[in-house]
């Protein structure tokens, strides 16, 4: 007997449908960068690109809960050290294989050997033991509890160990002509072009409604808004497009009346983090009135178009059982010129006969993080801090701060994603500090270190809760970092594809799982294409085109060159 | 000397250059700061000691020396090498993306050479006329805004406001079918005016320019005066005598376009989201992918070197007093 179990959210959306949702139609999303592959082991930073083509052992809703998915049931043990999924039977890969724990075990595997340089890696590195009691039954063991070990197998697609294990994992074709078992196969991906998916007709949850699925590369955020306004795309949402979606272009969105525009949270969080080994940001008191000298409300209407809610943890508030109750709005460093300008007397950096009191400088990278620097920079010259900003791209941005320690002395932007505090608070750890590591404030405190560590070998809720709650307040006390906002999500879809929709906050806060659960296309006539599967290849057409206008203007040209020559002959 | 020997000469002189090349494009690029790892794994929650491993394993922890020679090797048994960034062949990406340059490269400029010219002889003939202002003015315009700029105009104006044509992209996406035959090329076509008619204001109005100040210079000359009182035709004097002799800054302008027709279009293609090169190789500078970026800077380098060699031989065609030596 073929078992197929739906996943919960699927059956709840069957169950509300009233209309009779057609097959067929293409829905072209823009995305900013070509991602470097679509190997869910290797991609941790564009997760929804590579989510269409594989199956996940656990998936979020729209609420951003966990559910069951590719796992039909788990169990976790009491002392939450052993995890037993149960798979389901009869998915197939895409080149008709059944998926079975086997895979599982091998996908997992590749993700902890090191060498494979996977990010997924630091998440799930309590993993000790992979298990396959049967075809259908994985059984991961851990040798400490792992709390946020389910939100990241939301972002881990399996892999089908056929196909890879006999490749060069990190050199072969498999990583841009991926074979999974989503709901999507992968037709073609020209680079830098585009991302073409078609409907998985054999899809074990059922087919999605939509034919094919584009992910179409734009660079400049101006043209992929202008295609989306021309209706030569459909979606534009804030996951893909490089240096945060343009907020300042939502009213002319919400105008335009063939555009529905969603706004929802998300996990991620804009940080300001101070070098706190040198002055004169070693000095708490400096930190503090840098933190009182700031204008988050304006920066929030300015900038964000209003849409945006003031952080005041290390964290987003959707983790509220992680935030302690104590900061708020108001106790969070409220806008106070006065109080910074105390602040820094009583630091000991007294303004000088210019007027100022230090010079420093912002770090930040090209683009929007630059405008909101210059911004701050501003603010900080009416109390007396001269500022420069150092743009700078995106790699040398990373060195500087990874790698160049000694050269940096100021502050920096950074926007990040925490799904869970353990993975915030670690940016804090000592150990992190210099090699190469995450801790770019370098910022030590033993105290901190030890909650660290505690934290993450504490499994009981309650007691997880207390111990992240005396982090944040550790924290914002001691200000190693300056929380300014969240970054709300957007997406805005033309209203020619309905059901789609954002999952709030969760993993990655993205429209795209939408587009296999409840997308369809009402114009769209019933099709029944079945399109043969391409290797990506180059497209000759232009080649022609160039061939057959290179042939007419050569005649010409050696036409008009030959007559030019003759009377030179003759004469 | 003859043409075929001449020739071969001047092909055994570009191989040490294109050495040069290689090793200076290899201590460039290896200057910038950072390198791929960091660009992919920098910003993740990733340890300093995990990406170290991750350096061994794409063999960035050899020294400099070291990793030149293995490169050097590659490259003279025809190996492009495999991308950092893209894990594929670089080769392949190129393949990939060479047919939507070229096309675009040919499109903007073989037509911009001829209406420039022809504009430009316009202008000389008139020269100081209400034509030639009229003329001159829009090439100095054309001339002088910004691709970037003109291009987002142009989408505002032809997509967004108008609806007449695609904003972006060499195929419309958004449809069920993909179109075939007849029916895709008009599609591509219709996809090709605004980058074509953007990088081609600007390559006319160069030409505009570079003929018409040409031709003025020609038009004192001597032998014109001549043909003038011989009673030549002007169509003879202007196309006959005088283009021909002017030509040949304009020759040597072309050359050094067609010689950067790989990478030419760059920023067009980055604004209109052109699949070409140009994204190719930006995309390849941002992430300090060195295999894909000194393949294309090999490549191009290849390609101005020949255009060169192509441009001079045409000289020689053009102008009966050069020969080689």
């Amino acid at each position: 007997m073929l078992l197929i179990v739906l996943s919960s959210t699927t059956a709840l959306a069957l169950a509300q449908t009233t209309v009779k949702k057609t097959y067929g139609g293409t829905v072209v999303c823009t995305q900013g960068g070509d991602p470097a592959t679509l190997n869910p082991v290797l991609n941790t930073d564009q997760i929804y690109l590579v989510q269409p083509y594989f199956d996940y052992l656990v998936e979020c809703d729209y609420e951003g809960k966990i559910q069951p998915s590719l796992a039909t049931k788990y169990e976790i043990s009491s002392d939450g050290l052993t995890y037993t999924f149960t798979l389901a039977q009869g998915v197939k890969f895409h080149d008709g294989k059944e998926l079975t724990s086997e895979d599982v075990k091998f996908t997992y595997e590749k993700i902890l050997d090191p060498k494979m340089g996977s990010g997924h890696r630091s998440q799930v590195d309590a993993i000790s033991q992979i298990e396959m009691p049967s075809k259908y039954v994985v059984v991961f063991r851990t040798s400490r509890p792992v709390p946020w070990l389910l939100d990241s197998m939301v972002d881990i697609g399996i892999l089908p160990k056929h196909i890879y294990e006999k490749e060069d994992f990190l050199n072969t074709k498999y990583n841009y002509q991926v074979i999974g078992s989503g709901p999507f196969k992968l037709e073609q991906w020209l680079r830098l072009d585009r991302i073409v998916g078609v409907a998985n007709k054999d899809y074990w949850r059922g087919r999605p409604y939509i034919d094919k699925l584009i992910f179409k590369v734009i660079p400049e955020t101006a043209v992929a808004l202008s295609a989306v306004e021309s209706a030569d795309a459909d979606i534009i949402s804030s996951q893909g497009t490089i240096g945060g979606f343009p907020m300042a272009h939502l009213e002319r969105l919400q105008k335009n009346p063939s555009l529905s525009i969603e706004l929802f949270p998300t996990l991620y969080l804009q940080k300001l983090y101070f070098t706190c080994d040198v002055p004169p940001f070693n000095n708490i008191k400096v930190r503090q009135a840098v933190a009182h000298a700031i204008d988050r409300k304006y920066i929030i209407d300015a900038l964000l178009n209003k849409v945006a809610p003031k952080a005041n943890a290390p964290w987003c508030a959707a983790l509220s059982w992680a935030l302690s109750p104590k900061w708020t709005d108001e106790t969070y460093y409220r806008y106070d010129p006065e109080m910074a300008e105390k602040f820094l007397d009583e630091a000991g950096y007294k303004k000088a006969p210019d007027g100022i009191r230090f010079r420093t400088t912002i770090y930040a990278t090209t683009g929007f993080r630059t405008e909101m620097s210059e911004v701050i920079r501003s603010m900080l010259a009416r109390i007396g801090i001269e500022a420069k900003v150092e743009s700078s791209d995106w790699t040398t941005y990373w060195t500087m701060i990874r790698f160049n320690h000694d050269k940096v002395n100021g502050m920096y932007t950074v926007y990040s994603r925490f799904s869970d505090p353990h993975m915030a608070s670690q940016y804090y750890h000592s150990s992190e500090v210099g090699g190469g590591g995450t801790n770019g404030m370098r910022y030590k405190n033993q105290r901190l270190d030890d909650l660290i560590g505690k934290g993450k070998t504490t499994a009981e809720a309650s007691q997880r809760a207390a111990i992240y709650k005396e982090i944040h307040d550790l924290i914002n006390t001691e200000l190693p970092s300056f929380s300014l906002y969240e970054l709300p999500g957007v997406t805005v879809v033309n209203k020619r594809i309905s059901g789609v929709k954002s999952i709030k906050g969760a993993v990655c806060g993205t429209y795209v799982p939408s587009l296999w659960r409840d997308a369809w296309i009402p114009g769209e006539a019933v099709t029944t294409t079945v399109t043969p599967a391409k290797e990506p290849s180059a497209d000759l057409t232009p080649m022609i085109l160039v061939a057959v206008g290179g042939a007419i203007f050569g005649a010409v040209a050696v036409g008009v060159l030959l007559r030019m020559r003759k009377p030179h002959r003759s004469g | 000397m003859s043409l075929r020997a001449y020739v071969l000469r001047r092909i055994s002189y570009s191989i040490p250059t294109i050495f040069l090349v290689i090793i200076f494009n290899f201590v460039l690029i290896h200057a910038a700061p950072g390198d791929p790892v960091i660009y992919l794994y920098g910003h993740l929650d990733v340890t300093g000691q995990q990406i170290e491993i991750i350096r061994e394993a794409m063999g960035l922890r050899k020294p400099l020396y070291e990793q030149f020679f293995i490169y050097l090797s590659r490259i003279l048994r025809g190996d492009l090498g495999y991308s950092f960034y893209f894990r594929q062949p670089v080769a392949e990406l190129f393949a990939q993306k060479l047919p939507a340059t070229l096309l675009l490269m040919c499109a903007s400029l073989l037509p911009s050479i001829v209406i420039g010219i022809v504009l430009g002889v316009t202008a000389s003939r008139h020269a100081r006329s209400r034509i030639d202002y009229l003329i001159s003015g829009s090439a100095m315009y054309g001339y002088s805004f910004p691709v970037f700029w003109g291009g987002m105009v142009a989408i505002v104006v032809f997509s967004v406001w108008l609806g007449w044509l695609p904003a972006m992209g060499m195929t419309t996406l958004t449809v069920a079918e993909e179109k075939v035959g007849l029916d895709y090329v008009v599609d591509v076509l219709r996809h090709l005016v605004l980058p074509a008619t953007v990088l081609g204001t600007w390559y006319l109005a160069s030409y505009v320019r570079f003929t018409r100040a040409s031709m003025l210079e020609v038009l004192e000359k001597d032998y014109i005066v001549t043909a003038r009182s011989k009673g030549l035709e002007d169509r003879q004097i202007y196309y006959g005598h005088a283009l021909k002799n002017a030509l040949l800054p304009v020759l040597t302008v072309i050359g050094l376009e067609i010689g950067m027709i790989f990478t030419g279009a760059v920023i067009t293609e980055t604004v209109f989201a052109w699949p070409g090169m140009g994204s190719l190789l930006n995309a390849g500078i941002v992430s300090r992918d060195y295999t894909l970026l000194m393949g294309g800077f090999l490549i191009t380098s290849m390609c101005v070197i020949s255009a060169n060699l192509v441009t001079d031989c045409v000289y020689a065609i053009l102008d009966p007093r050069i020969s080689y030596r």
